[in-house]
């Protein structure tokens, strides 16, 4: 197999008191997708503030491309070439769409050639060019967000909860350009739980709860949404 | 009666575009980290008492002395008083700021002392009468500048990348960040920026009155700052707007009720403002 992309060792990271994140380690290998499940607060959203440096891990080391990113700040990341995109999907509503864009620049590879590439791909990006961002619907902020990523030349992309607030036929959409930019051989690190599209291709499930990684038993598909059911029972039951 | 009030106009709008390049530096500062920062109007007394200090050697020299000295000694205020208090709460940033621009005060004050020095105009020594309107060279220069350094602000700020970077950031410092944007960088060039204009502003202050001294800094600074909030905090469309609505005000003010009045009626104006609009005339860019 090849170097991974991203490797993952022993991380810890918390706000002061009990850590969020305990010893968790994983590797993504280059065209992998790694799903990564668990219930609410278990640590999933801290896991990707703390891999773009937003959030200063406790101890625990994280290498892209073999090199040690984790004493950068959070800007010096997204040069080296890791894209976040939020929950709150990590666009900036005041400003428009080109703007939007254009904070690709600031990024890892940029090249003025990806602009026409990513209105190809998303031709409605075209459309609202000069529009503020904030006045796109849901599905299509978050197809401006991963314009923007792509066009950083950002081999990593990691997400957090796409589905947010989207209708299931927007998902679908959405979940279907994760499967492509897979195929097209990106990394990605997706958490999400309305995942039934994308957990066939997953190349593996990471389920973390209270702040660990615990193994995942079967991930094949059908056992994949028990296990999803399994994750939320388990959120409401002790310990 | 006619010229007159044309000239109450004038005198308004130039000391309007004075104030609109010290609010211009405080609304960049609030964008750039929601900080007030109280060391940036003693960069009108530093600008000033700078380029007067070396006018001999020419007006350019005069003014680039001046406006870089005032953004050297604003990047110092940011990392001895700003940097250090700005994960604390803002009453912190905005006393820490406070001290420093008292520190940089008493050491103008013990180089050139407590009295007013005479400064020239630094435009040609000339005027025209236009129908009893006295319009002199130095006032129009002023204006001129004023125009050319607002200009200059809108166009880096819509058209170039580091303009691009402060606007990401003035909205979402994290999104700025995680897309490769130095924040920290793009405050300190804030700074330096809104101290370089409020310098030039000193200078121009000093060029209109025909004196400068350390003590300078007060009424323009509180000009400005109220010019801000009036415009809305972090707007610059809205500072500037507002800038030029205070002059105005406190130019008829002073020529109806006296000049004792004047900065009364604009702190009338912005807490009238703030009561109608809390979020200022125009909301942040």
């Amino acid at each position: 197999m090849a170097a991974p992309l991203l490797e993952v060792h022993d991380l810890v990271a918390g706000y002061g008191g009990e850590p969020v994140l305990r010893d968790v380690s994983f590797n993504l290998g280059p065209g992998q997708l790694l799903l990564v499940i668990g219930p609410n607060g278990a640590g999933k959203s801290t896991l990707l503030r703390t891999l773009i440096g937003l959030h200063r891990a406790t101890s625990g080391k994280v290498l892209l491309n073999g090199r040690r990113v984790d004493s950068l700040s959070a800007h010096h990341r997204a040069r080296a070439g890791m894209a976040w995109i939020p929950e709150t999907r990590g666009i900036v509503g005041q400003l428009t769409v080109e703007d939007n864009l254009d904070l690709a620049r600031f990024g890892h590879a940029w090249k003025p050639e990806m602009r026409p590439a990513s209105l190809e791909r998303f031709p409605l990006l075209a459309r609202a060019l000069h529009r503020p961002a904030g006045t796109l619907s849901g599905g299509e902020q978050q197809m401006l967000a991963i314009a923007r990523a792509l066009e950083t030349g950002s081999q990593l992309l990691m997400i957090d909860e796409p589905s947010l607030g989207l209708a299931p036929k927007i998902v679908e959409e959405v979940m279907d350009e994760f499967v492509k930019l897979r195929a097209e051989g990106r990394s990605i690190l997706l958490v999400e739980q309305r995942a039934a599209q994308v957990q066939h291709v997953a190349d593996a499930v990471l389920l973390i709860r209270a702040g660990r990684v615990e193994p995942v038993r079967d991930r094949n598909e059908a056992r994949l949404s028990e296990l999803s059911f399994e994750v939320y029972a388990g959120a409401e039951a002790p310990g | 009666m006619g010229a007159e009030a044309v000239q109450f106009a004038l005198n308004g709008v130039i000391s309007g575009f004075i104030i609109a390049l010290v609010a211009l530096g405080f609304a960049a500062l609030w964008a750039a980290m929601r900080i007030v920062n109280l060391a940036q109007p003693s960069m009108l007394a530093v600008g000033a008492l700078v380029a007067q200090a070396t006018l001999v050697h020419g007006v350019f020299f005069a003014f680039a002395a001046g406006i870089l000295l005032s953004a050297l000694v604003g990047i110092v205020s940011y990392y001895i008083s700003v940097r250090p208090t700005l994960k604390r709460d803002p009453l912190t940033t905005l006393i820490a700021t406070l001290g420093f621009g008292g520190i940089v005060q008493g050491v103008l004050v013990h180089i050139v002392g407590t009295q007013d020095l005479p400064m020239s105009p630094i435009g040609p020594v000339g005027y025209w009468n236009i129908g009893g309107v006295i319009v002199t060279f130095n006032a129009l220069l002023v204006v001129a500048i004023c125009l050319l350094m607002l200009a200059i602000a809108v166009a880096v700020l819509t058209g170039t990348r580091l303009g691009l970077a402060f606007r990401a950031n003035a909205w979402a410092p994290e999104i700025a960040q995680a897309n490769g944007i130095n924040v920290e960088r793009v405050r300190v060039l804030a700074t330096a920026a809104a101290c370089a204009y409020t310098g030039l502003a000193g200078i121009m202050v000093g060029s209109l009155l025909g004196s400068v001294s350390p003590y300078m800094g007060l009424d323009a600074g509180l000009n400005g700052m109220v010019a801000m909030l009036i415009g809305g905090a972090g707007s610059i469309p809205g500072a500037v707007l507002a800038s030029l609505l205070l002059g105005l005000l406190q130019a008829f003010t002073g020529a109806v009720m006296g000049n004792a009045l004047q900065d009364a009626v604009g702190f009338a104006l912005m807490v009238v403002v703030l009561l109608v609009r809390p979020g200022g005339l125009l909301r942040q860019m």
